[in-house]
């Protein structure tokens, strides 16, 4: 299935985009898909064990598996306030 | 009152939001812009945020901050995009019957915020370099030029 990624701060600057689309297999996790984009966005690989993953705004597990149509974001460590 | 904003913070506002006549404490944190970080110089900050989920996190605190504490009032305002030195880029306001309650929850809402809420900051250095800050992660410095 096909997926768009949101990208943020230093993972929007390395992938010199704001949104990535992606194809993943069905029933994937968020494991899965972190590993896949690390092959398809070199850029990102060096940060990918930083990332987490949200799914529909909120924070996901590695083993979450994935749907089509999630609002799907790569989350960088946060460093408001 | 949760709000992430473009402009600059106003503390009256913010203060206002949080009156009441059940309140005997308010307590109002600002987090400013500082000049030095570990000897560092920084001449303004770039502040991004994921707003949806930011909103959301932000919604969560209140909620369990209201559960853990006696409280009257809650407001939470991040402010976004670029912020001058000494400016504030956050603010947090707590009233309640005691002060206690409203210390330990303003404490307790900025170093929670600060840990979960979708909010990043870039540090544009004084020697022209900038890098976003991610805590635990390599760092990213480039002589960007894309500052604002």
């Amino acid at each position: 299935m096909n997926i768009e990624v949101k990208l943020f701060a230093a993972a929007r600057q390395a992938a010199n985009q704001e949104i990535l689309a992606i194809e993943i297999a069905e029933g994937a996790t968020v494991q899965q898909l972190k590993a896949e984009l690390g092959r398809q966005f070199p850029d990102l690989k060096s940060m990918l064990d930083h990332l987490l993953v949200a799914i529909d705004t909120e924070y996901a597990g590695e083993d979450q598996v994935l749907q089509a149509g999630q609002d799907i974001a790569l989350i960088p460590p946060v460093s408001g306030g | 009152m949760i709000e992430l904003i473009q402009d600059t913070i106003d503390t009256n506002t913010v203060l206002e939001s949080v009156a009441s006549a059940k309140a005997g404490a308010v307590v109002l944190f600002l987090g400013t812009t500082r000049e030095f970080t570990a000897g560092r110089q920084t001449a303004s900050l770039d502040y991004e945020s994921y707003g949806e989920m930011a909103q959301r996190k932000m919604e969560e605190l209140e909620a369990e901050a209201r559960q853990r504490w006696s409280l009257i009032e809650v407001t939470l305002v991040h402010r976004l995009g670029h912020v001058g030195l000494g400016e504030a880029s956050v603010a947090i306001a707590v009233s309640s019957p005691h002060r206690a309650d409203a210390f330990t929850a303003g404490q307790w809402l900025i170093d929670t915020l600060k840990e979960i809420v979708p909010i990043w900051k870039k540090e544009n250095w004084a020697d022209g370099t900038s890098e976003w800050v991610h805590p635990g992660m390599p760092s990213t410095t480039c002589p960007e030029t894309d500052r604002k």
